[in-house]
Protein backbone atom coordinates (compact mmCIF):
# COMPACT_ATOMS: atom_id res chain seq x y z
CA UNK A 1 0.00 0.00 0.00
CA UNK A 2 1.05 3.70 -0.93
CA UNK A 3 2.38 5.62 1.83
CA UNK A 4 -0.75 8.57 1.59
CA UNK A 5 1.09 10.69 3.67
CA UNK A 6 3.71 11.25 1.81
CA UNK A 7 1.70 13.03 -1.36
CA UNK A 8 1.21 16.64 -1.75
CA UNK A 9 -2.31 18.07 -1.69
CA UNK A 10 -2.65 18.18 -5.25
CA UNK A 11 -1.06 14.78 -5.66
CA UNK A 12 -3.23 13.38 -3.40
CA UNK A 13 -6.11 14.67 -5.26
CA UNK A 14 -5.02 13.58 -8.47
CA UNK A 15 -4.84 10.25 -6.98
CA UNK A 16 -8.46 10.37 -5.50
CA UNK A 17 -9.69 11.80 -8.80
CA UNK A 18 -8.30 8.87 -10.77
CA UNK A 19 -9.69 6.39 -7.83
CA UNK A 20 -6.23 4.85 -7.07
CA UNK A 21 -7.12 5.06 -3.42
CA UNK A 22 -9.78 6.35 -1.46
CA UNK A 23 -10.94 9.49 0.87
CA UNK A 24 -11.07 6.24 3.90
CA UNK A 25 -7.72 4.98 2.87
CA UNK A 26 -5.97 8.65 3.01
CA UNK A 27 -7.81 10.08 6.20
CA UNK A 28 -7.13 6.55 7.88
CA UNK A 29 -3.46 7.10 6.82
CA UNK A 30 -2.95 10.75 8.26
CA UNK A 31 -4.57 9.50 11.62
CA UNK A 32 -2.44 6.86 11.93
CA UNK A 33 0.16 8.84 11.94
CA UNK A 34 -0.88 11.48 13.85
CA UNK A 35 -1.44 8.35 16.63
CA UNK A 36 1.99 7.15 16.13
CA UNK A 37 3.87 10.70 16.26
CA UNK A 38 1.63 13.01 18.25
CA UNK A 39 3.51 12.79 21.39
CA UNK A 40 6.83 14.11 19.21
CA UNK A 41 5.29 16.87 17.13
CA UNK A 42 2.64 18.52 19.86
CA UNK A 43 0.67 19.84 16.79
CA UNK A 44 -3.15 19.08 17.72
CA UNK A 45 -5.36 20.09 20.62
CA UNK A 46 -8.21 17.80 19.99
CA UNK A 47 -7.82 15.32 17.04
CA UNK A 48 -11.55 14.61 15.36
CA UNK A 49 -11.18 10.86 14.28
CA UNK A 50 -14.41 9.44 14.37
CA UNK A 51 -16.23 12.41 12.68
CA UNK A 52 -13.30 12.14 10.19
CA UNK A 53 -13.57 8.79 8.88
CA UNK A 54 -17.84 9.69 8.27
CA UNK A 55 -16.99 12.54 6.96
CA UNK A 56 -13.86 10.63 4.57
CA UNK A 57 -16.93 7.96 3.62
CA UNK A 58 -19.35 10.88 2.82
CA UNK A 59 -16.52 11.83 0.53
CA UNK A 60 -16.04 8.43 -0.72
CA UNK A 61 -19.79 8.22 -1.38
CA UNK A 62 -20.03 11.81 -2.93
CA UNK A 63 -17.39 10.62 -5.81
CA UNK A 64 -19.34 7.64 -6.33
CA UNK A 65 -22.15 9.79 -7.20
CA UNK A 66 -20.28 11.53 -9.44
CA UNK A 67 -20.55 15.03 -6.80
CA UNK A 68 -16.99 15.22 -5.01
CA UNK A 69 -15.99 18.52 -4.62
CA UNK A 70 -12.53 19.58 -5.51
CA UNK A 71 -11.16 18.97 -2.26
CA UNK A 72 -12.89 15.32 -1.63
CA UNK A 73 -11.16 13.39 0.87
CA UNK A 74 -8.39 15.56 1.64
CA UNK A 75 -7.39 15.72 5.28
CA UNK A 76 -7.05 19.26 6.49
CA UNK A 77 -6.26 20.61 10.03
CA UNK A 78 -7.53 24.01 11.72
CA UNK A 79 -5.92 26.25 13.90
CA UNK A 80 -7.81 26.67 17.32
CA UNK A 81 -8.79 29.94 16.28
CA UNK A 82 -11.71 28.95 14.23
CA UNK A 83 -14.70 28.20 15.78
CA UNK A 84 -15.12 24.42 14.76
CA UNK A 85 -18.58 22.70 15.31
CA UNK A 86 -17.92 20.57 18.12
CA UNK A 87 -14.59 21.61 19.53
CA UNK A 88 -14.05 24.01 22.27
CA UNK A 89 -12.27 27.15 20.89
CA UNK A 90 -9.55 27.64 22.88
CA UNK A 91 -7.62 30.37 21.43
CA UNK A 92 -4.19 28.96 22.72
CA UNK A 93 -5.60 30.24 26.10
CA UNK A 94 -6.39 28.78 29.30
CA UNK A 95 -9.08 31.50 29.22
CA UNK A 96 -11.44 29.80 27.53
CA UNK A 97 -11.23 25.87 28.76
CA UNK A 98 -14.60 25.05 29.80
CA UNK A 99 -16.43 26.99 27.13
CA UNK A 100 -19.03 25.10 25.52
CA UNK A 101 -18.31 23.76 22.01
CA UNK A 102 -19.06 25.84 18.62
CA UNK A 103 -22.43 25.15 17.86
CA UNK A 104 -21.59 26.32 13.89
CA UNK A 105 -18.03 26.05 11.83
CA UNK A 106 -15.84 29.97 10.75
CA UNK A 107 -16.56 30.50 7.31
CA UNK A 108 -13.56 29.16 5.87
CA UNK A 109 -13.83 26.05 7.80
CA UNK A 110 -17.40 25.41 6.24
CA UNK A 111 -15.76 26.51 2.91
CA UNK A 112 -13.45 23.29 3.17
CA UNK A 113 -15.93 20.73 4.29
CA UNK A 114 -18.12 22.25 1.38
CA UNK A 115 -15.24 21.09 -1.20
CA UNK A 116 -15.13 18.03 0.46
CA UNK A 117 -12.27 18.61 2.95
CA UNK A 118 -11.94 16.45 5.49
CA UNK A 119 -11.23 18.34 9.24
CA UNK A 120 -8.74 15.76 11.19
CA UNK A 121 -8.53 17.85 14.24
CA UNK A 122 -7.48 21.36 15.47
CA UNK A 123 -3.53 23.13 15.95
CA UNK A 124 -1.97 24.53 18.64
CA UNK A 125 -1.09 28.55 18.41
CA UNK A 126 0.79 31.46 20.42
CA UNK A 127 -1.94 32.19 23.16
CA UNK A 128 -4.36 34.31 21.18
CA UNK A 129 -2.63 34.50 18.11
CA UNK A 130 -0.53 37.51 19.95
CA UNK A 131 3.18 36.62 19.05
CA UNK A 132 5.18 34.78 16.51
CA UNK A 133 7.92 32.45 18.43
CA UNK A 134 4.77 30.03 18.56
CA UNK A 135 6.19 29.49 22.37
CA UNK A 136 2.99 28.33 24.77
CA UNK A 137 3.63 27.46 27.99
CA UNK A 138 0.52 26.52 28.99
CA UNK A 139 -1.34 24.76 26.58
CA UNK A 140 2.36 22.98 24.85
CA UNK A 141 4.11 24.14 21.97
CA UNK A 142 4.36 22.20 18.70
CA UNK A 143 7.77 20.84 17.72
CA UNK A 144 9.67 22.02 15.05
CA UNK A 145 10.44 19.07 13.06
CA UNK A 146 13.67 20.68 11.65
CA UNK A 147 15.51 21.07 15.56
CA UNK A 148 13.76 20.14 18.70
CA UNK A 149 15.52 22.98 20.34
CA UNK A 150 14.03 25.61 18.09
CA UNK A 151 10.78 27.73 17.55
CA UNK A 152 7.79 26.44 15.33
CA UNK A 153 7.27 30.20 14.75
CA UNK A 154 3.61 31.20 15.26
CA UNK A 155 0.99 32.05 15.86
CA UNK A 156 -0.14 29.30 13.77
CA UNK A 157 2.23 26.76 15.04
CA UNK A 158 0.39 23.46 15.28
CA UNK A 159 -1.17 24.00 11.60
CA UNK A 160 2.55 24.29 10.30
CA UNK A 161 3.52 21.44 12.21
CA UNK A 162 0.98 19.72 11.27
CA UNK A 163 1.55 20.29 7.61
CA UNK A 164 5.56 19.44 8.09
CA UNK A 165 5.14 16.51 9.76
CA UNK A 166 2.65 14.76 7.13
CA UNK A 167 -0.13 14.64 9.80
CA UNK A 168 -2.52 16.88 6.99
CA UNK A 169 -2.45 17.64 3.09
CA UNK A 170 -3.06 21.40 4.20
CA UNK A 171 -3.83 23.87 7.32
CA UNK A 172 -5.80 26.84 8.15
CA UNK A 173 -3.90 29.39 10.02
CA UNK A 174 -4.43 33.25 10.93
CA UNK A 175 -1.71 35.93 9.73
CA UNK A 176 -1.88 39.34 11.54
CA UNK A 177 1.88 40.20 11.48
CA UNK A 178 3.60 36.94 10.88
CA UNK A 179 1.21 34.31 11.84
CA UNK A 180 1.04 32.15 8.77
CA UNK A 181 4.37 32.91 6.96
CA UNK A 182 6.64 32.61 9.36
CA UNK A 183 5.84 28.94 10.82
CA UNK A 184 5.55 28.02 7.32
CA UNK A 185 8.79 29.46 6.66
CA UNK A 186 10.90 28.11 9.75
CA UNK A 187 8.87 24.39 9.26
CA UNK A 188 10.06 24.51 5.76
CA UNK A 189 6.51 24.09 4.04
CA UNK A 190 4.76 27.29 1.87
CA UNK A 191 1.79 29.50 3.33
CA UNK A 192 0.33 32.00 1.54
CA UNK A 193 -1.62 35.25 3.33
CA UNK A 194 -3.86 36.61 1.14
CA UNK A 195 -5.07 39.91 0.97
CA UNK A 196 -7.05 41.60 2.87
CA UNK A 197 -10.96 40.96 2.96
CA UNK A 198 -10.07 38.03 0.40
CA UNK A 199 -10.67 34.93 2.72
CA UNK A 200 -13.91 35.50 5.35
CA UNK A 201 -12.92 35.80 9.21
CA UNK A 202 -16.20 35.43 10.15
CA UNK A 203 -15.79 32.81 13.27
CA UNK A 204 -12.54 33.73 13.94
CA UNK A 205 -11.43 34.96 17.22
CA UNK A 206 -10.15 38.56 16.03
CA UNK A 207 -6.93 39.66 17.67
CA UNK A 208 -6.60 43.21 15.44
CA UNK A 209 -9.35 43.94 13.17
CA UNK A 210 -7.39 45.37 10.49
CA UNK A 211 -4.24 43.61 10.29
CA UNK A 212 -6.35 40.27 10.48
CA UNK A 213 -6.01 38.15 7.43
CA UNK A 214 -6.95 33.95 7.37
CA UNK A 215 -5.09 31.31 4.33
CA UNK A 216 -3.64 28.42 4.35
CA UNK A 217 -0.44 26.22 4.94
CA UNK A 218 0.43 23.51 2.48
CA UNK A 219 3.44 21.84 1.03
CA UNK A 220 3.45 23.72 -2.62
CA UNK A 221 2.03 26.97 -4.05
CA UNK A 222 0.16 24.28 -6.05
CA UNK A 223 -1.46 23.40 -3.24
CA UNK A 224 -2.27 26.61 -1.89
CA UNK A 225 -3.88 27.64 -5.16
CA UNK A 226 -6.15 24.68 -4.69
CA UNK A 227 -6.91 25.38 -1.03
CA UNK A 228 -7.55 29.47 -1.35
CA UNK A 229 -9.75 28.55 -4.67
CA UNK A 230 -12.12 26.18 -1.84
CA UNK A 231 -12.27 29.57 1.04
CA UNK A 232 -11.99 32.97 -0.80
CA UNK A 233 -14.78 34.75 -1.80
CA UNK A 234 -17.40 37.37 -0.44
CA UNK A 235 -19.24 37.24 2.71
CA UNK A 236 -21.32 39.52 4.42
CA UNK A 237 -20.65 37.55 7.89
CA UNK A 238 -17.26 39.62 7.75
CA UNK A 239 -17.42 43.45 7.10
CA UNK A 240 -14.23 43.30 5.55
CA UNK A 241 -14.98 40.68 3.05
CA UNK A 242 -14.11 42.41 0.00
CA UNK A 243 -16.73 42.08 -3.25
CA UNK A 244 -13.98 41.29 -6.02
CA UNK A 245 -14.02 38.36 -7.99
CA UNK A 246 -12.41 35.43 -7.93
CA UNK A 247 -9.86 33.57 -10.50
CA UNK A 248 -8.95 30.45 -11.52
CA UNK A 249 -5.95 29.98 -9.22
CA UNK A 250 -4.73 26.55 -10.71
CA UNK A 251 -5.36 28.21 -14.14
CA UNK A 252 -2.46 31.13 -12.72
CA UNK A 253 -0.54 28.52 -12.18
CA UNK A 254 0.88 28.34 -15.67
CA UNK A 255 1.61 31.80 -16.34
CA UNK A 256 5.11 32.12 -17.30
CA UNK A 257 7.88 33.52 -15.18
CA UNK A 258 9.81 35.13 -17.97
CA UNK A 259 10.22 38.50 -18.13
CA UNK A 260 8.17 38.89 -15.24
CA UNK A 261 9.72 41.67 -13.12
CA UNK A 262 10.85 41.21 -9.69
CA UNK A 263 11.38 43.93 -7.00
CA UNK A 264 13.98 43.63 -4.31
CA UNK A 265 13.78 46.25 -1.49
CA UNK A 266 17.88 45.11 -0.49
CA UNK A 267 17.95 48.69 1.36
CA UNK A 268 15.59 47.43 3.75
CA UNK A 269 15.47 43.71 3.41
CA UNK A 270 18.64 42.61 3.56
CA UNK A 271 20.35 45.71 5.90
CA UNK A 272 19.87 43.68 9.25
CA UNK A 273 20.10 40.07 7.91
CA UNK A 274 21.90 36.82 8.61
CA UNK A 275 24.58 35.62 6.16
CA UNK A 276 23.85 32.39 5.99
CA UNK A 277 19.75 33.66 5.63
CA UNK A 278 21.11 36.20 2.92
CA UNK A 279 23.55 33.84 1.13
CA UNK A 280 20.18 31.90 0.27
CA UNK A 281 18.46 34.27 -0.59
CA UNK A 282 20.74 35.41 -3.00
CA UNK A 283 21.17 31.86 -4.62
CA UNK A 284 17.26 31.95 -4.87
CA UNK A 285 16.89 35.06 -6.62
CA UNK A 286 19.63 33.72 -9.38
CA UNK A 287 17.43 30.79 -9.87
CA UNK A 288 15.05 33.03 -10.17
CA UNK A 289 17.11 34.53 -13.06
CA UNK A 290 17.42 31.54 -14.81
CA UNK A 291 13.74 31.13 -14.88
CA UNK A 292 13.34 34.23 -17.05
CA UNK A 293 12.69 36.70 -14.19
CA UNK A 294 13.92 40.10 -14.58
CA UNK A 295 15.15 41.24 -10.94
CA UNK A 296 16.34 45.02 -9.93
CA UNK A 297 15.95 46.80 -6.68
CA UNK A 298 13.21 49.18 -5.36
CA UNK A 299 13.12 51.60 -2.82
CA UNK A 300 10.54 51.64 -0.51
CA UNK A 301 11.83 54.05 2.34
CA UNK A 302 8.90 53.62 4.75
CA UNK A 303 9.55 50.00 5.62
CA UNK A 304 12.00 51.83 8.40
CA UNK A 305 8.79 52.94 10.14
CA UNK A 306 6.58 49.46 9.85
CA UNK A 307 7.95 47.80 13.38
CA UNK A 308 6.38 50.78 15.40
CA UNK A 309 3.27 50.67 13.55
CA UNK A 310 2.63 47.13 13.33
CA UNK A 311 3.11 46.94 17.10
CA UNK A 312 1.17 50.42 17.86
CA UNK A 313 -1.96 49.12 15.95
CA UNK A 314 -1.53 45.43 17.31
CA UNK A 315 -1.21 46.59 20.91
CA UNK A 316 -4.00 49.54 20.29
CA UNK A 317 -6.64 47.10 18.60
CA UNK A 318 -6.13 43.58 20.93
CA UNK A 319 -6.29 45.75 23.81
CA UNK A 320 -8.93 47.98 23.04
CA UNK A 321 -11.37 44.24 21.45
CA UNK A 322 -9.95 41.11 23.30
CA UNK A 323 -9.29 42.58 27.07
CA UNK A 324 -12.96 43.95 27.07
CA UNK A 325 -14.30 40.24 25.12
CA UNK A 326 -11.84 38.70 27.48
CA UNK A 327 -13.42 40.14 30.54
CA UNK A 328 -12.97 38.19 33.95
CA UNK A 329 -11.21 35.55 32.15
CA UNK A 330 -8.42 38.11 31.15
CA UNK A 331 -6.94 36.75 34.59
CA UNK A 332 -6.48 32.86 32.88
CA UNK A 333 -4.32 34.27 30.38
CA UNK A 334 -0.67 33.07 30.34
CA UNK A 335 1.77 36.23 31.46
CA UNK A 336 3.11 36.88 28.48
CA UNK A 337 -0.03 38.17 26.23
CA UNK A 338 -1.46 39.66 29.84
CA UNK A 339 1.77 42.29 29.97
CA UNK A 340 1.10 42.99 25.90
CA UNK A 341 -2.78 43.94 26.43
CA UNK A 342 -1.23 45.73 29.78
CA UNK A 343 1.20 47.40 27.70
CA UNK A 344 -1.86 48.77 25.13
CA UNK A 345 -2.78 50.84 27.66
CA UNK A 346 0.31 52.67 27.78
CA UNK A 347 -0.65 54.31 24.16
CA UNK A 348 -2.74 57.09 23.09
CA UNK A 349 -4.80 57.65 20.09
CA UNK A 350 -1.87 59.45 18.34
CA UNK A 351 0.24 56.69 18.53
CA UNK A 352 -2.54 54.83 16.76
CA UNK A 353 -3.12 56.89 14.29
CA UNK A 354 -0.11 57.79 13.44
CA UNK A 355 0.30 54.35 12.63
CA UNK A 356 -2.79 54.41 10.63
CA UNK A 357 -1.42 57.42 8.61
CA UNK A 358 1.97 55.44 8.31
CA UNK A 359 0.27 52.63 6.67
CA UNK A 360 -1.24 54.72 4.10
CA UNK A 361 2.53 56.38 3.17
CA UNK A 362 3.72 52.55 3.08
CA UNK A 363 0.80 51.34 1.24
CA UNK A 364 1.21 54.52 -1.71
CA UNK A 365 5.23 53.62 -1.73
CA UNK A 366 5.00 50.24 -2.67
CA UNK A 367 2.19 50.51 -4.78
CA UNK A 368 4.75 52.67 -6.66
CA UNK A 369 7.47 50.13 -6.16
CA UNK A 370 4.86 47.54 -7.97
CA UNK A 371 3.91 49.77 -10.67
CA UNK A 372 8.16 49.17 -11.69
CA UNK A 373 8.16 45.58 -10.82
CA UNK A 374 5.63 42.57 -11.03
CA UNK A 375 5.96 41.18 -7.68
CA UNK A 376 8.48 42.25 -5.04
CA UNK A 377 10.81 39.35 -3.14
CA UNK A 378 13.07 39.19 -0.06
CA UNK A 379 13.80 37.20 2.46
CA UNK A 380 10.65 35.54 4.57
CA UNK A 381 12.48 36.18 7.47
CA UNK A 382 15.99 37.39 8.26
CA UNK A 383 16.94 34.91 10.48
CA UNK A 384 16.46 31.02 11.21
CA UNK A 385 14.44 29.99 13.46
CA UNK A 386 15.90 31.19 16.96
CA UNK A 387 16.51 29.03 20.09
CA UNK A 388 13.07 28.65 22.15
CA UNK A 389 13.40 30.88 25.18
CA UNK A 390 15.63 33.52 23.73
CA UNK A 391 14.31 37.23 24.42
CA UNK A 392 16.79 38.72 22.13
CA UNK A 393 18.47 37.74 19.25
CA UNK A 394 21.63 38.46 17.05
CA UNK A 395 20.84 39.23 13.46
CA UNK A 396 23.88 40.28 11.46
CA UNK A 397 25.63 42.96 13.37
CA UNK A 398 22.68 44.19 15.09
CA UNK A 399 20.45 43.14 19.20
CA UNK A 400 16.99 42.97 18.28
CA UNK A 401 13.83 41.47 20.21
CA UNK A 402 13.28 38.02 19.55
CA UNK A 403 9.37 39.04 17.92
CA UNK A 404 10.88 42.17 16.31
CA UNK A 405 13.33 40.24 14.70
CA UNK A 406 10.84 37.13 13.49
CA UNK A 407 8.16 39.42 12.33
CA UNK A 408 10.89 42.44 10.32
CA UNK A 409 9.94 41.49 6.97
CA UNK A 410 6.39 39.90 7.46
CA UNK A 411 4.66 42.71 9.37
CA UNK A 412 4.73 45.14 6.42
CA UNK A 413 2.62 43.64 4.19
CA UNK A 414 0.17 43.13 7.36
CA UNK A 415 -0.05 46.82 7.42
CA UNK A 416 -0.28 47.07 3.29
CA UNK A 417 -2.89 44.03 3.60
CA UNK A 418 -0.94 42.63 -0.20
CA UNK A 419 -0.92 39.12 -0.82
CA UNK A 420 2.43 37.31 0.67
CA UNK A 421 3.38 34.09 0.17
CA UNK A 422 6.37 32.14 1.70
CA UNK A 423 7.97 28.98 -0.21
CA UNK A 424 10.91 26.90 1.12
CA UNK A 425 14.18 27.91 -0.28
CA UNK A 426 16.93 26.33 1.14
CA UNK A 427 18.47 24.70 4.46
CA UNK A 428 21.42 26.70 6.35
CA UNK A 429 24.48 25.46 7.40
CA UNK A 430 22.45 24.06 10.65
CA UNK A 431 20.18 22.23 9.08
CA UNK A 432 17.46 24.69 9.25
CA UNK A 433 14.88 25.77 7.03
CA UNK A 434 14.88 29.31 4.66
CA UNK A 435 12.07 31.22 2.94
CA UNK A 436 11.47 33.14 0.40
CA UNK A 437 8.12 35.73 0.39
CA UNK A 438 6.83 36.95 -3.13
CA UNK A 439 4.64 40.02 -2.58
CA UNK A 440 2.11 41.22 -4.94
CA UNK A 441 -1.00 43.91 -6.29
CA UNK A 442 -4.18 43.78 -4.60
CA UNK A 443 -5.88 40.98 -5.01
CA UNK A 444 -3.25 39.52 -7.11
CA UNK A 445 -2.89 36.08 -5.27
CA UNK A 446 -2.43 34.15 -8.63
CA UNK A 447 0.69 36.01 -9.72
CA UNK A 448 2.63 35.73 -6.44
CA UNK A 449 1.12 31.85 -6.76
CA UNK A 450 2.28 31.71 -10.28
CA UNK A 451 5.68 32.66 -9.13
CA UNK A 452 6.08 30.89 -6.20
CA UNK A 453 5.03 27.11 -8.73
CA UNK A 454 7.32 28.11 -11.53
CA UNK A 455 10.43 28.44 -8.61
CA UNK A 456 9.02 25.53 -7.02
CA UNK A 457 9.46 23.92 -10.57
CA UNK A 458 12.99 24.81 -10.52
CA UNK A 459 13.59 23.96 -7.36
CA UNK A 460 12.90 20.76 -4.76
CA UNK A 461 13.39 22.34 -1.42
CA UNK A 462 9.49 21.97 -0.77
CA UNK A 463 9.78 18.51 -1.73
CA UNK A 464 12.69 18.26 1.81
CA UNK A 465 10.97 16.26 4.66
CA UNK A 466 12.24 16.28 8.24
CA UNK A 467 13.29 13.01 9.49
CA UNK B 1 14.34 60.13 31.12
CA UNK B 2 15.17 56.60 29.61
CA UNK B 3 12.34 54.85 27.37
CA UNK B 4 11.70 52.43 29.78
CA UNK B 5 11.03 55.03 32.66
CA UNK B 6 9.08 57.18 30.91
CA UNK B 7 6.85 53.69 30.06
CA UNK B 8 6.50 52.94 33.74
CA UNK B 9 5.03 56.32 34.27
CA UNK B 10 2.68 56.15 31.43
CA UNK B 11 1.67 51.97 32.20
CA UNK B 12 1.27 53.55 36.20
CA UNK B 13 -0.64 56.28 34.67
CA UNK B 14 -3.05 54.20 32.30
CA UNK B 15 -3.94 51.64 35.80
CA UNK B 16 -1.74 49.48 33.45
CA UNK B 17 -2.16 45.47 35.54
CA UNK B 18 1.35 44.28 35.58
CA UNK B 19 2.75 42.55 38.58
CA UNK B 20 5.64 44.18 39.60
CA UNK B 21 8.57 41.03 39.20
CA UNK B 22 6.93 40.83 35.22
CA UNK B 23 7.39 44.85 35.13
CA UNK B 24 11.14 45.54 34.59
CA UNK B 25 10.98 42.62 31.71
CA UNK B 26 7.43 44.38 29.91
CA UNK B 27 9.76 47.49 30.18
CA UNK B 28 13.10 45.63 28.90
CA UNK B 29 11.09 44.34 26.15
CA UNK B 30 8.74 47.34 25.36
CA UNK B 31 10.37 50.54 25.98
CA UNK B 32 12.47 50.84 22.58
CA UNK B 33 9.54 49.99 21.22
CA UNK B 34 7.14 52.65 22.48
CA UNK B 35 9.65 55.03 22.38
CA UNK B 36 9.34 54.25 18.13
CA UNK B 37 6.24 54.59 18.11
CA UNK B 38 6.49 58.17 19.56
CA UNK B 39 9.11 58.88 16.90
CA UNK B 40 5.88 57.91 14.37
CA UNK B 41 3.94 60.55 16.38
CA UNK B 42 6.23 63.18 15.48
CA UNK B 43 7.26 62.15 11.14
CA UNK B 44 5.58 64.64 8.60
CA UNK B 45 3.32 62.38 7.15
CA UNK B 46 2.07 64.89 4.71
CA UNK B 47 -1.69 64.85 3.70
CA UNK B 48 -1.65 61.03 4.30
CA UNK B 49 -5.13 59.89 5.78
CA UNK B 50 -5.58 56.83 8.48
CA UNK B 51 -5.42 53.64 6.14
CA UNK B 52 -8.61 51.88 5.53
CA UNK B 53 -7.34 48.32 3.89
CA UNK B 54 -11.23 47.31 3.76
CA UNK B 55 -11.75 50.17 1.13
CA UNK B 56 -8.39 50.73 -0.01
CA UNK B 57 -7.53 47.42 -1.66
CA UNK B 58 -10.49 46.96 -3.25
CA UNK B 59 -10.76 50.48 -4.90
CA UNK B 60 -7.10 49.23 -6.41
CA UNK B 61 -8.00 45.41 -7.31
CA UNK B 62 -7.35 44.46 -10.67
Amino acid sequence: MSDWTSLSLAALARALARRETTALAVVEAHLARIRDTEARTGAFVEVRAEEALVAAAAADAARAAGRAGPLAGIPVAVKDLFAVRGCVRGCGSPAFAGDAPAPHDAAAVARLRAAGAVVVGTTHLHELAFGATGVNPALGTPVNPWGADRVPGGSSSGSAVAVAARLASAALGTDTGASIRVPAAFCGVSGLKPTYGRVSRAGVMPLAWTLDHVGPIARSAEDLALVLQAIAGHDPADPASARVPVPDYTAALERPLRGVRLGVPRHFALAVADAGIAALFERALADLRAAGAVVTDVEIPALAHAAPALGAVILAEATAGLLPRLGARADRVGPEARMRLETGRALGAHHYLAAQRLRTRLYEETRAALARADLLVMPMTVLSPPPIGALRVRVGDVDLGVEEAITRLSGPFNLTGLPALAVPCGFTDEGLPASLQLVGRPFAEGDVLAVGHAYQRATDWHHRAPA
Amino acid sequence: MTDEERLRRRLVAAGADIPDAALSLVLMAAGPLVAAMDELTRLDLGDAEPFCPARRLPDDAG
